[in-house]
């Protein structure tokens, strides 16, 4: 390859992103504040700014008291986060019993501080009914970093992480998958529905399930599991967990799909919600020669979204043979993503189909395997697809790829 | 990050921050491979920017030292971190379906330079991301001009190299 110099500049201006947001003096400031050690040489600035931050403070309180909002003119309006002004998301799931919120502020600087207020919701073992679960939230989680309760002033993303205390001893009790939270700020909005990658709780009979929670904190990074963590009863199912194999196609002539099974090889219960994001592998038959994409997979649906929410392309290049994924298939029973424990040796299976059939195809694709990712990028599986699986477009390069989600059992849907 | 211009001048370190933060992040990215980290290096070395503020802007120009210290920073291995947290590849913004093209462009770059040991990724991201000269350069990473040379040229060779970019100069992805 002949890469000059002009071009690894273009590449370079052209690749590197704009960055989530900016960042201003105030976030500066705030991050001395937090974490430098005072310059000895220069310890005015920095005494001078924290002044400023407790006069602040003390103004916010004096105006909060008075009213919600500051009125014009009253200063530098610095007031308590809305719930309504944040774009909430799960950041991490990991392989780990808890979930890593972010929650991202669009807008002015605003005041946040101690613990998230929430209640759970999820399913109890044995139950189809998401309802609301009887929990005692604790602050703190063993295995995430706690910063403990302090104010902060939010100019873009904060997150908090909530996952499962375990009693000592579950055996013979209460087992449930918490499929959201409904997050609040007291006094300041909500609650807000947060999905979660279905996280395993446990209890003792008569208990209710014990939900930790840490602090908000400024940034939207991960903690660091502790080192000696070890293997958790109950959590979202990884792809290491997990032996995976597909049927043969079946289904209508023009509308063939194959069934993707897993199966849990590990000696624990662990959870799947949701779709899986899948990437097709195989061979382009007509046109000949044509390139397919992707290289990579394409981004699944939202853990909890209905399957009209969301559809995945997968080709950055429009001259490309490419597919679209959707949710659903028209002969598989979808019921979208809905938690599901798998204990050791059960499986769970999805459908993957395609249009086949049309004399008038102008491209033509055979699928040989698929690498598919389980809900929350918890790893990638490939498997190949036994037989003959084909994906045709009759109008256009793009070829119609549906997917359904995790059932229990392998052959859930048919 | 923007180019040298030794005669830009800022208001005040507000004013600083605001016009230099986005061109730092954008470097940083590209020296750590994410934003977490891109954002801890450039939170540092605004930090240290701030502290010595009213020296530096007597001497020299802000850009200049702030660039200095990111990369030794960088170099160092010695940023703060936010409590030892590591990055996650989740951000919290959604993903926006036409985005895609672009992020397998940015995933390939990013591999192909975290392929460079981090002198020479510096160096390629000095010298072909915020467009400074050799001699810039050497001075940003406290280095002579011929250890940037020759830096350089085993970045570009090993780039050359490199199965992920192959593609994208191939396809003509890249002119």
């Amino acid at each position: 390859m002949n890469l000059t110099e002009d071009q690894l500049s273009t590449l370079l201006h052209e690749a590197a992103p704009e960055p989530p947001h900016a960042l201003s003096a105030a976030d500066v400031r705030t991050y001395l504040d937090r974490h430098a050690e005072p310059d000895r040489r220069n310890w005015l600035p920095i005494a001078v700014a924290a002044a400023v931050v407790a006069l602040l403070v003390g103004a916010v309180t004096l105006v909060g008291a008075i009213s919600h909002r500051s009125s014009p003119g009253s200063g530098p309006e610095i007031i308590g986060c809305e719930m309504g002004e944040f774009a909430i998301s799960v950041l991490d799931s990991d392989s780990s019993p808890y979930a890593v919120i972010g929650m991202n502020s669009g807008g002015a600087p605003c005041r946040l501080d101690g613990y998230p207020t929430f209640a759970v919701e999820g399913s109890e073992a044995g139950g189809q009914t998401v309802a609301t679960l009887p929990t005692k939230v604790t602050h703190g989680l063993s295995r995430y970093h706690d910063p403990g309760p302090h104010s902060m002033i939010v100019n873009g993303c904060v997150s908090f992480a909530v996952g499962a205390v375990t009693s000592a001893s579950t055996v013979g009790g209460r087992q449930a998958v918490a499929t959201d939270i409904q997050l609040r700020i007291p006094g300041h909005g909500g609650p807000v529905q947060v999905d979660l990658p279905g996280l395993a709780l446990n209890a003792r009979q008569g208990q209710p399930f014990g939900v930790g929670v840490t602090a908000y904190e400024k940034g939207c990074l991960r903690s660091p599991p502790t080192a000696n963590a070890g293997p958790v009863a109950g959590n979202a199912c990884s792809a290491d967990k997990l032996a995976a194999s597909a049927t043969a196609p079946s289904g209508s002539a023009t509308r063939p799909f194959s069934v993707i099974q897993v199966h849990n090889t590990s000696h624990t219960s662990c959870s799947i919600t949701g779709y899986p994001s899948i990437a097709l592998r195989g061979k382009v038959v007509y046109p000949p020669g044509t390139p397919i994409y992707p290289s990579g997979l394409p981004t699944g649906p939202p853990p909890g979204s209905l399957p009209s929410e969301w559809s995945a392309v997968s080709t950055p290049k429009t001259t490309d043979l490419h597919y679209t994924v959707s949710a659903g298939i028209p002969e598989w029973a979808d019921h979208g993503a809905r938690p599901i424990v798998l204990a050791p040796g059960q499986s769970a299976s999805f459908a993957l189909g395609t249009a086949d059939g049309s004399a008038r195809y102008r491209s033509r694709y055979l699928v040989q395997s698929v690498q598919f990712s389980l809900p929350g990028n918890l790893g990638r599986t490939t498997v190949s697809i036994p037989g003959r699986l084909f994906a045709e477009s009759s109008t256009q390069a793009q070829l119609p790829v549906g997917v359904t989600a995790f059932a229990a059992g392998a052959d859930a849907g048919r | 990050m923007s180019a040298p211009n030794a005669f830009e001048e800022f208001e005040d370190f507000d004013d600083f921050v605001r016009a230099q933060s986005r061109g730092l992040l954008r470097a940083a990215w590209l020296l750590s491979g994410d934003w977490a980290a891109a954002e801890d290096l450039v939170q540092t070395a605004l930090a240290a920017t701030w502290r010595h503020w009213a020296a530096i802007t007597r001497t020299d120009a802000p850009q200049v030292y702030t660039r200095r210290i990111l990369l030794t920073t960088f170099l160092s291995g010695k940023r703060r971190r936010w409590s030892g947290e590591v990055a996650t590849e989740h951000p919290p913004e959604r993903a926006d379906p036409d985005e895609f093209g672009a992020i397998d462009l940015r995933s390939t770059l990013i591999t192909a330079m975290q392929s460079l040991p981090p002198r020479q990724r510096a160096v390629v991201t000095m010298r072909y991301f915020a467009d400074l000269t050799e001699k810039e350069t050497a001075e940003a990473l406290g280095c002579s001009v011929g250890t940037v040379k020759s830096q350089s040229s085993k970045a570009l060779a090993r780039l050359r190299h490199s199965d992920v970019l192959s593609g994208l100069v191939a396809d003509g992805g890249v002119r």
